[in-house]
């Protein structure tokens, strides 16, 4: 009998379950957990033992204890929209789905701030907000439905990182549960804080600090003014080095993306996009600010766009056409189901003057390893998200995908970059944490995640590396079957 | 020894003299020196006020062994086109901005003592300050300037932190890409850190292109409930606003940046929105003056105690009502999300007053940063999450030898 079958191995721990949970939200049964078992990066699969599904705080401080007096390993989950693997499940322990906390507590115009629930789905704060012409700036592409604590816990981004910073940088407090349940309020409602920033700490943790459980969001007036611009180049180079003129202007755009011909023609299959004709890369520029500003840097722009030699340039003329122009780029990556069986994305950051280059030698690797790759990034912070396109019907096709990715992700922390800008490490990129941190400062990192969870049990096998992770170490008995509790048949 | 090989040996030896000190050793870590409040120990038993806030204050043997960041000074790498900096902990403030205005950047968040409109500076005090302060100081003190509105703090632009932690061993937090959200964030968890995790040697920063202009709208103000509603407006309306600042007498000082063409317009429209609160334009010499009297009336004495209280526009009644019946001074900042209470009178007056205000601070569960005053007070009020610090805090410096004030 598997370990994680709910009859045998749980028998008492899923007892005291339900003693915290109505049946109805304690999830045991086949059916019920395979929509757990697995994220957005579906390579990954693993069935937990049990499902629940808390109301408050006090529900999850009551399970993490219980986590913790059974030893039993437990993963927090939104919408179980992670691209790293981040809320994989953990086969001998729990996930904790937080999406009936899913309110929005308070809007406050005069302080600028949200108060919500960690399933409260990115998107709906801003719709929330807009009654006050306020917004909330982070837009991940799956903000329709990724929730806010997802986004808290991997540090989410989006398109407008560059000008207005990713998920810490408008965090400004959060009640959270430590994983032996204790709950600390972190930050506060002030965008100042005094003492060590915890909240910064605490954000970006993928879920190894415990759960955030009522988040304080800061809430931007949302701008007065927009252009959008897109413009088609021959080549990727081109693109680029348009890129490297508006930084190099001093124009500080909202966003400013590439796409090349793959995922256009994605795009444009998904959602009817069109580009330039023939066009390889195609570059989205936006400005934003007050009206005047954006009178002003629209024709500077404009000038910077006529030198880079462009096949076309399309200015969106209304809202309408700036929606069309984000949705193409938003959808991008589940696009390129369209055109591909099965892909792997990666999200790392390069320094944006080696943009040209790296992208160059991403296609070489592509062509030696015989598989396409799609390419579509923030160019304005260097964030890279090649798409590994790969048909996972063919032996050892995911492998080799895999092994792609990975010389993709040694590429750029060579040249100085990170592994990820955006995704989380998660389950995806533990493997590179040495590389990119040497193995002693990984090792101090999880010095300090054993300081707040000495077993390991919250998201365990995230973020660090297989074989140094004791967690991951996990053979032999299960927690429940060390104290006599469950036994495998 | 060229100036970075002179730095590592440095490092190379505090590191060293940390492994070697005996555990109960205490450590004390100095940049410019510029907040006393942070300084050890000498009035603190006389006060019998104890730092209770983050945990008991360890016995060490006296005196604390000193660590000079200052000796550490030079800008590792800067590259404009990366919007980056990289720099030794103890490189003046003032360096560092010179060097990134030839390339026409800045640090958005500002520092507390230089005024970006280009003022001169007049108190001589400040002077001092702008002079000695260091860019490992800012963070560790983790106090910026007024530009924290518009596009964020020290913590938003802190990039990465290399520092030697409390066993010595040099270690580095984040990486030099202005975007990374892989391993724990222990640059941001250094801003306001105080020198309780470990000794910061370099530091970098995202930068950005310094605006083109500023012009400021001067706002005057008799009582409290009209300054909120000023700011409470211009909060709420897409004006791209750089700075507001209230000012102990009521005038509000509000910042505009960006194009020169567009910043009459654009105030204009902000004015005619707030007409009913009499405003006038401050551009040039006047604008500089403005803002330099604001940063000398925080900064500007050197006898005086100064407290940053991070608060809310919904607080700032309750906060204010105390503070007055302290008879305590304040400026709010941020747009209303700091106050900066000050008063200037004897030392053991200045202590006594800080007892009270730490009592009240408590009982509003309130958390001030004494940045300037008696030592060994470096904070008053109640402070959050002290339960995560801690636990953080014996993995960084497991002997409590770090941050003894």
């Amino acid at each position: 009998m598997p370990l994680n079958s709910p009859t045998i191995a749980g028998a008492e721990f899923l007892a005291k379950l339900s003693e915290i949970y109505s049946p109805e939200r304690v999830l045991t049964k086949r059916g019920q957990l395979a929509a757990y078992e697995s994220d957005g990066l579906t390579v990954f699969q693993s069935r937990p033992l049990a499902v629940v599904v808390p109301n408050d705080a006090e529900e999850i401080s009551a399970t993490l204890k219980l986590c913790q007096s059974y030893g039993v390993p437990y993963v927090p989950r939104g919408s179980g929209t992670s691209l790293s693997g981040g809320c994989v499940p953990h086969a001998q322990g729990i996930v904790i789905a937080l999406n009936r906390m899913n309110r929005i507590l308070q809007v406050d115009p005069l302080q600028c701030t949200a108060v919500v629930e960690p399933g409260a789905i990115n998107l709906e704060i801003s719709k929330a907000a807009a009654h006050y012409g306020l917004y909330y700036a982070p837009d991940p592409s799956s903000q329709q439905i990724c929730t806010i604590g997802g986004n808290l816990a991997f540090n989410a981004g989006g398109a407008h990182c560059l000008k207005y910073g990713m998920t810490s940088n408008h965090v400004l407090g959060a009640k959270v549960v430590l994983p032996d349940g204790e709950i600390v309020a972190l930050g506060g409602s002030s965008l100042e804080h005094v003492g060590p920033d915890l909240m910064g700490m605490f954000v970006g943790s993928e879920g190894l600090f415990g759960i955030a459980v009522e988040i304080t969001v800061r809430l931007l007036p949302k701008p007065a003014a927009f252009h959008t611009v897109m413009a088609g180049y021959r080549s990727m180079k081109e693109a680029g080095d348009a890129v490297a003129q508006i930084v190099a202007s001093g124009l500080l755009p909202g966003a400013l993306e590439i796409m090349d011909a793959l995922s256009m023609e994605a795009a444009t299959r998904a959602v009817g996009v069109e580009y330039p004709a023939d066009a390889k890369a195609v570059l989205i520029v936006e400005l934003d600010g007050t009206t005047e500003s954006v009178e002003i840097e629209k024709v500077q722009l404009q000038q910077l766009l006529d030198a880079s030699s462009p096949m076309a340039i399309l200015v969106a003329a209304n809202p309408e056409q700036r929606a069309k122009i984000w949705k193409g780029r938003k959808s991008a990556f589940s696009a390129v189901g369209l055109i591909s069986p099965d892909f792997l994305v990666q999200d790392c950051v390069v320094p944006r003057t080696k943009l040209g280059q790296v992208l160059e030698e991403i296609e070489q690797l592509s062509a030696a390893s015989g598989l396409r790759v799609a390419n579509v990034f923030h160019a304005g912070d260097g964030n890279l998200h090649p798409l590994i396109l790969f048909d996972g019907r063919h032996e050892g096709a995911l492998e080799q995908a895999e092994a792609l990715s990975a010389k993709i992700i040694r590429l750029c922390i060579g040249h100085g970059g990170s592994i990820t800008g955006e995704h989380g490490v998660g389950m995806e990129k533990r493997e590179f944490m040495p590389d990119l941190f040497g193995r002693s400062d990984v090792e101090f990192m999880q010095q300090l995640r054993r300081a707040l969870d000495p077993q390991e049990i919250s998201n365990r096998g995230k973020m660090f590396p297989d074989m140094e992770a004791p967690a991951l170490r996990l053979v032999g008995l299960h927690p429940l079957e060390s104290q006599g509790i469950a036994s495998r048949m | 020894m060229s100036v970075a090989t002179a730095c590592e040996t440095q490092i190379e030896d505090w590191a060293e003299q940390l492994q070697r000190a005996p555990a109960e050793q205490g450590f004390l870590i100095l940049g410019g020196g510029t907040k006393a409040a942070m300084l050890p120990w000498s009035a603190a038993n006389e006060a019998g006020i104890t730092d209770d806030t983050h945990g008991p204050v360890k016995a060490t043997t006296w005196p604390l062994h000193r660590i000079q960041t200052t000796y550490l000074r030079g800008i590792i790498e800067y590259r404009p086109a990366e919007f980056t900096i990289t720099a030794y902990a103890g490189t003046p403030v003032s360096e560092v901005l010179a060097v990134l205005g030839e390339h026409g950047q800045y640090l958005p968040f500002e520092s507390p003592y230089h005024v970006p409109t280009g003022a001169t500076i007049d108190s001589a005090h400040r002077t001092d300050l702008a002079s000695r302060s260091t860019i490992g100081g800012l963070v560790a003190s983790g106090i910026h300037g007024p530009g924290r509105l518009r596009h964020g703090g020290l913590r938003d632009f802190i990039l990465e932190v290399r520092y030697i932690d409390g066993m010595g061993v040099v270690r580095r937090g984040g990486r030099r890409v202005v975007k990374n959200a892989a391993g724990f964030d222990i640059p941001k968890l250094m801003v306001g850190s105080c020198g309780r995790l470990g000794v910061i040697v370099d530091v970098t920063f995202k930068v950005f292109p310094r605006p083109r202009d500023y012009m400021t709208l001067h706002f005057m103000s008799e009582q409290l409930e009209a300054t909120v509603e000023i700011i409470s407006t211009l909060l709420t309306h897409p004006w791209d606003l750089d700075a507001i600042e209230v000012q102990r007498e009521g005038s509000v000082l509000v910042r505009l940046s960006g194009h020169t063409d567009a910043l009459v317009k654009h105030g204009q429209r902000i004015q005619s929105r707030l007409s009913k609160y009499y405003s006038s334009f401050l551009t040039g010499l006047q604008q500089h003056q403005a803002w330099s009297a604001y940063a000398d009336g925080l900064w500007g004495q050197d006898d005086q105690c100064l407290v940053k209280v991070p608060m809310s526009l919904r607080r700032i009644f309750e906060l204010d009502e105390v503070v007055e019946e302290l008879e305590i001074q304040r400026a709010y900042g941020s747009g209303g999300n700091v106050a900066w209470l000050q008063w200037s009178k004897a030392l053991e007056s200045q202590i006594a007053r800080l007892k009270r205000l730490h009592k009240a601070m408590s009982e509003l569960q309130m958390l001030g940063q004494v940045v300037q005053g008696p030592s060994h007070h470096a904070f008053c009020g109640a402070a959050p999450g002290r339960l995560f610090f801690e636990r953080l805090k014996t993995v960084f410096d497991p002997h409590g030898r770090l941050g003894i004030f």
